[in-house]
């Protein structure tokens, strides 16, 4: 879905996003992947915050678009169909799998509630590269938001590189 | 909208058993008694269905020493839509298991469990996809949203290492259980297998209904 039909259905609105922003989703996604790889907990603790790392991440690459998602259908289904449109395959490629865990964490919640061992951590090793894709990403494609590549970022902005948000 | 045991009203289950076998398939032509093998029937009663579905041009028959061959009409002029419903209802285990057949080598059983495979669908609902096997839930993503596609209605899988399965069996594990005791349709292995699997311990696994 583009963003052009995200927009007509209310799945997303245009908004601007600074660098503060995207550090304080790259702590909570750090302090969630952290919680993750807690042996002590149940695998269903550690899905649910392997879950909550990629959909962080998931909500960077949109806002790093300059996008924000709606809660208008449901917060989670449209952050990860939103993430299907973001300019990279390496980060829109794991949207299918975020949206299968979604529907998952559904189950879990209101019907059958059961996360296997696998399933956490092979959604906590997915988190791991997701994080890894989307911090590449922006480097390479929005990097006056990210702390590491500031003063390419002044530069870029000097010579009229593309501003984030698209 | 609840539409129950939606195909059930349209015509008996042994004739979606035989259109879902050969419309979905519609390059491969079966003899009787090896399709009553597949589909688990005994050979006289799938006669009857085969000689009504030839009759009304929606098989063809050929001859080829002994046996009779039986296959798809392509110029059924309603085999697209035929193909259409059965692929939402009766097919769906043929379309999973081409969907996941890169893994299969990794999957020590596979099946449909929960209102799809109780036959008590209703036109909107999910598939339940219960996996054993050494595979990553994120390996199968890209293959079940496509089958999803095709079969429209979503897929959600559990997976299960073989060690994990086994544990939660002896564990008593409420979910596991209640899935085991349940119908099923296998997309890989067999009610045998799921047994092994289970090490004993899960009783009398649900019985095999189709595949």
């Amino acid at each position: 879905m583009s963003w052009t039909n995200l927009l007509a259905e209310r799945r997303v609105a245009r908004e601007g996003v600074d660098r503060a922003e995207i550090e304080r989703y790259l702590a909570l996604v750090a302090s969630r992947l952290a919680d993750a790889a807690l042996e002590g907990l149940s695998a269903d603790g550690r899905f649910t915050a392997a879950y909550d790392a990629a959909r962080t991440l998931a909500v960077i690459a949109i806002r790093a678009c300059g996008y924000r998602v709606l809660v208008h259908g449901g917060g989670h289904k449209n952050t990860f169909l939103a993430l299907r449109a973001v300019p990279d395959p390496r980060v829109a490629g794991e949207a299918a799998f975020l949206d299968q865990c979604r529907r998952k964490r559904n189950e879990a919640s209101y019907s059958s509630p059961h996360i296997s061992r696998v399933e956490a951590e092979d959604l906590l090793e997915k988190a791991r590269e997701f994080l890894l894709s989307v911090q590449d990403w922006l480097e390479r494609e929005h990097p006056e938001l990210t702390a590491r590549d500031r003063a390419d970022a002044a530069t870029k902005a000097e010579h009229g590189g593309r501003p984030a948000g698209v | 909208m609840r539409t129950a045991k939606l195909l059930d009203a349209l015509m008996p289950r042994t004739r979606q058993q035989v259109l879902g076998a050969l419309l979905l398939r519609p390059d491969r032509g079966w003899f009787g008694r090896e399709l009553a093998r597949h589909l688990g029937l005994q050979p006289s009663s799938l006669q009857r269905e085969l000689a009504a579905l030839t009759e009304a041009g929606i098989l063809t028959q050929r001859r080829e020493g002994k046996q009779v061959y039986y296959q798809a009409d392509p110029s059924c002029p309603i085999l697209g839509e035929l193909q259409g419903l059965l692929l939402k209802t009766a097919g769906l285990v043929d379309v999973l298991r081409k969907h996941l057949k890169p893994l299969a080598p990794d999957i020590a059983c596979a099946f449909v469990y929960g209102s799809v495979a109780r036959a008590e669908e209703l036109s909107d609902s999910d598939v339940d996809l219960f996996l054993i096997g050494d595979v990553k839930p994120s390996a199968l993503a890209n293959g079940l949203e496509q089958a999803s596609q095709r079969l429209a209605r979503t897929v959600n899988p559990t997976v299960l290492s073989s060690q994990e399965f086994a544990r939660c069996v002896r564990a008593k594990d409420r979910f596991v259980l209640s899935v085991l005791e349940r119908p099923k349709l296998f997309v890989q292995g067999s009610s045998h297998e799921l047994d092994e699997l289970a090490g004993g311990a899960a009783g009398r696994p649900g019985r095999r209904r189709s595949s």
